[in-house]
């Protein structure tokens, strides 16, 4: 083998190494998942992180921290509803309000589910011990009742 | 052989061999990021968190109970049957999907609710030209404290909006499929279209016809990897 091919070889193995490596380390780039604690994020969009292939057609909304995890149309968005900034955002607006209304629906669930269980007296439910305290302060905190 | 002929053949095996440590479909580096949403109790549903419980069901409202809806919680009984391998021994009566009632409202003990839309309320919903769309609300901690744990404790709950129209539009065995695929985003799956999973979205892979083995692999392993398994 002459010196200019093992050359070329040479410089050709080292950039697939070079690349190889690169992708080894970088792991898969789609489906960046928004940090689990988004209670320090206002508004942030990672469009930038999500494979414009993957059409993630999921929301989230933990209104503990009052933060929507939304995906839509091929893009990714941490979002606080009541900030201004992501209210401007038109595109994600009515998915955003979605996902709080549709959290709101959820809470007549819960209330309905407690006070009904309070009410039949039970200590278990679906294989779960049932902590009636912590139910009578749910419908204190949440449900605007007084058990 | 010369020193630098060895220096590229040593090269080109690192670099072969980083190739298919990356492109491999490797459960702990590949399904696990790009498949699931999480684990619990960031997602998931805490009736699912006691491996060895062995009545593991969830309880499925809709608006309309189409017919789709009964050959689809037949393929999640059968793709998440207890006694798989993938689940080493958790579920042992499988996990299984329950139609508890149909009503438009949800109420006592709902888990997953069908929300089936006209296409003007789908629109003004802003979920674009796709079929569904998976809402999770994750629990209040104060939900999570009638049940004794902390927050967060999985979904509470989980909602699947319909658009009815294109739903409609689509043959019986897609209709199947599509719950599949939608309630496998209440399972915690993300949209994924590397391998053949409940988590293809039809869209750039076609819709797989039932749970996989990997699937059922990354619900024991990766979503319900915290839970307690009392043995």
């Amino acid at each position: 083998m002459d010196r200019s091919r093992i050359r070329k070889l040479s410089a050709f193995g080292g950039a697939v190494a070079v690349a190889g490596l690169a992708l080894a380390l970088a792991g898969p780039s789609i489906g960046s998942a928004p940090p689990a604690d988004g209670s320090s994020l206002s508004c942030v969009d990672f469009a930038r992180d999500v494979d414009p292939k993957q059409v993630e057609v999921d929301t989230g909304y933990d209104a503990e921290n009052d933060v929507v995890y939304a995906h839509t149309d091929g893009r990714t968005y941490v979002l606080r509803p009541s900030d201004p900034a992501c209210r401007s955002l038109a595109g994600v607006r009515a998915v955003m309000d979605d996902a709080v209304q549709t959290d709101r629906d959820n809470e007549v669930v819960g209330c309905r589910d407690v006070e009904d269980t309070i009410r039949e007296g039970r200590t278990e439910v679906r294989g779960r011990t049932f902590d009636r305290e912590a139910a009578e302060r749910f419908l204190t905190e949440r449900c605007g009742s007084d058990g | 052989m010369t020193r630098r002929l060895r220096s590229v053949l040593v090269i080109g095996v690192v670099a072969v061999g980083s190739l298919v440590v990356n492109a491999a479909p490797s459960f702990g580096t590949h399904a696990n990021a790009s498949h699931a949403k999480g684990s619990f109790p960031t997602h998931g549903f805490i009736w699912l968190d006691d491996l060895t419980f062995s009545s593991s069901t969830l309880f499925i409202y809709s608006d309309k109970c189409k017919s789709a809806e009964a050959t689809a919680w037949n393929k999640v009984k059968a793709g998440l049957a207890g006694g798989s391998t993938e689940f080493k021994g958790a579920w042992p009566g499988g996990i299984s999907f329950y139609a508890y009632a149909c009503t438009s409202t949800v109420s006592k003990y709902t888990d997953i609710m069908l929300d089936y839309m006209t296409g003007s309320t789908w629109a003004s919903y802003g979920h674009g030209n796709y079929g569904g769309h998976h809402h999770y609300s994750i629990a209040s901690s104060s939900w999570c404290a009638i049940w004794g744990v902390p927050h967060p404790c999985g979904y509470h709950i989980s909602r699947i909006h319909i658009n009815e129209p294109k739903f409609d539009a689509y043959s019986s065995t897609y209709k199947a499929n599509f719950l599949l695929h939608e309630t496998g985003h209440s399972m915690g799956f993300y949209d994924y279209c590397g391998h053949t999973s409940v988590a293809n979205n039809g869209l750039y892979c076609g819709m797989t016809t039932g749970w996989q083995p990997v699937d059922r692999k990354v619900v024991r392993d990766y979503i319900y990897k915290n839970s307690p398994v009392y043995d």
